[in-house]
């Protein structure tokens, strides 16, 4: 009987909202919105990436900020979409790299129940302008994947990271954004390129254990902080990384039980594909 | 994958409604008021619902409160709506009936709030469905059953950062399991 009671507080005390005893200290954890309101299914029926999505996160959900992805045109323009092939998420085929900026606003999204919805692919310019707008500015991270399938001459390849770094700094500096927007990747060269042009940049450690060097040499390198997967960080280094004056990102998380856990490590940005579930696990207002 | 279940839902619920026409007998439904339970899943999540009712032969409304299990939608748990609705039963026959329905969902709630901003109106949302639905009688006076709708849902909600009132509003459908028994008989 004893055994069971004993059983029963640990359960309850583990049940506790883990960031309770952050929230005291006056820290938050700021909600990130993956994609905008997270990947589509049955309770998120907007497409990943979507402007109408992301929009949907700061303006209804009331998240800190956002991640999304971004790929530029063969005309140069910056577009919100993820997957290298366009035909992964949308009713085109090929590459973003491969069409004009007016031939991808053509695509329209898929999603996991409809082979093609009423939204289209759309220009970071339009969110840029859209929070710029906001009082409070919703923040903005731009997430860099160096897979291209359509050019696979590296010359092209650096070529076209460097294009890619040219055009976010001159779009955010014409929305005045560089405060409110970070630039995250796994490539250092193209964060290089990026930090090189004045832009806040994370290094991202995505699926890869978190080498116990990484806050140190992440800050001699300049890099504003790291994001990584949960499974691959520990709570020390979020908390060595910090002490260090990086900003930490923690991603990779969908159930309750592993935000919690994320949530216990107190990074200063959590990305989720269920808003209201950590807003929930937050206490609400 | 979810309007395809919809659509699969509804299929069969049609072919049920066929099948006791074809079967039918007619019977003389019954008169009085009762009380509704059900657990059902909507744009807004999972949403229980306690619902009085009165019974007038075929014709059925009722109206009550809900409460939101939800995990994907509103950021407190706990959340109190209303739920009302009208019931028509179409067919009847051994110890089934077919039944169509409109179906009123509301829940009005404060925005999520972190940077405790002034909030000028609490959020509203609001669905409006018509469907189907298949109940079995154990007895006359009890059901359980299964409803499908399909319908409108409107949404007004606070951007507070703009201090702005914003409206959306899309396509929805409905999933329920119900239950219903009769509690003073005419």
């Amino acid at each position: 009987m004893k055994r069971i009671l004993t059983l029963l507080a640990l359960s309850l005390v583990a049940c506790n909202k883990p960031s309770e005893d952050l929230m005291r200290n006056g820290f938050r954890v700021q909600i990130i919105g993956h994609g905008g309101c997270g990947v589509s299914g049955i309770n998120q029926p907007l497409p990943f990436n979507s402007l109408e999505s992301i929009l949907r996160a700061v303006t209804f959900y009331n998240a800190d900020g956002i991640e999304t992805d971004v790929q530029l045109s063969k005309d140069g323009v910056l577009f919100l979409f993820r997957e290298a092939a366009l035909e992964a998420e949308s009713s085109c085929s090929g590459c973003i790299q491969q069409y004009t900026a007016a031939e991808v606003e053509q695509c329209r999204f898929r999603t996991f129940s409809a082979s093609t919805t009423a939204y289209h692919i759309g220009r970071l310019a339009t969110v840029l302008q859209q929070f710029s707008q906001r009082k409070i500015k919703p923040l903005l991270f731009l997430d860099l994947h160096p897979e291209l399938s359509c050019i696979s001459d590296p010359l092209e390849k650096e070529a076209y990271y460097e294009r890619v770094a040219v055009a976010l700094a001159a779009l955010l500096s014409q929305y005045q954004a560089q405060e409110w927007v970070w630039i995250q990747s796994s490539y250092n060269p193209w964060l290089r390129k990026c930090r090189d042009k004045g832009l806040q940049v994370l290094k991202d450690v995505t699926d890869k254990a978190v080498p116990d060097a990484l806050p140190e040499t992440a800050a001699a390198a300049r890099v504003s902080g790291i994001a990584a997967n949960n499974r691959y960080i520990s709570a020390g280094q979020v908390a060595e990384a910090r002490g260090y004056g990086l900003v930490v990102q923690i991603h990779g998380e969908r159930s309750k039980q592993g935000l919690a856990d994320a949530l216990g490590k107190a990074p200063d940005y959590l990305l989720t594909d269920n808003i209201p579930l950590l807003q929930q696990m937050l206490g609400g207002n | 994958m979810h309007r395809y279940r919809m659509k699969v839902g509804l299929g069969i619920c049609l072919l049920c409604c066929l099948y006791l026409r074809a079967t039918g007998q007619q019977f003389k439904p019954l008169k009085g008021i009762g009380l509704n339970g059900a657990a059902g899943f909507s744009y807004t999540g999972i949403n229980t619902f306690l619902t009085p009712a009165v019974y007038l032969g075929r014709h059925c409304i009722y109206g009550g409160p809900q409460f939101s299990l939800s995990r994907s939608y509103f950021f407190s748990r706990g959340i109190w709506g209303i739920n009302a609705g009208y019931r028509y039963t179409v067919l009847v026959a051994r110890r089934w009936s077919a039944l169509v329905l409109a179906d009123f969902q509301s829940f009005c709630t404060v925005p999520y709030n972190p940077h405790r901003l002034p909030v000028n109106s609490r959020n509203l949302i609001r669905e409006l469905q018509a469907g189907l639905g298949l109940y079995y009688h154990p007895v006359p006076s009890w059901h359980i059953g299964l409803e499908l709708g399909a319908g409108v849902v409107q949404e007004r909600f606070e951007d507070l950062s703009e201090q702005k009132t914003r409206y959306s509003s899309g396509m929805t459908q409905m999933l329920r399991l119900s239950t219903g028994i009769l509690i003073w008989k005419k």
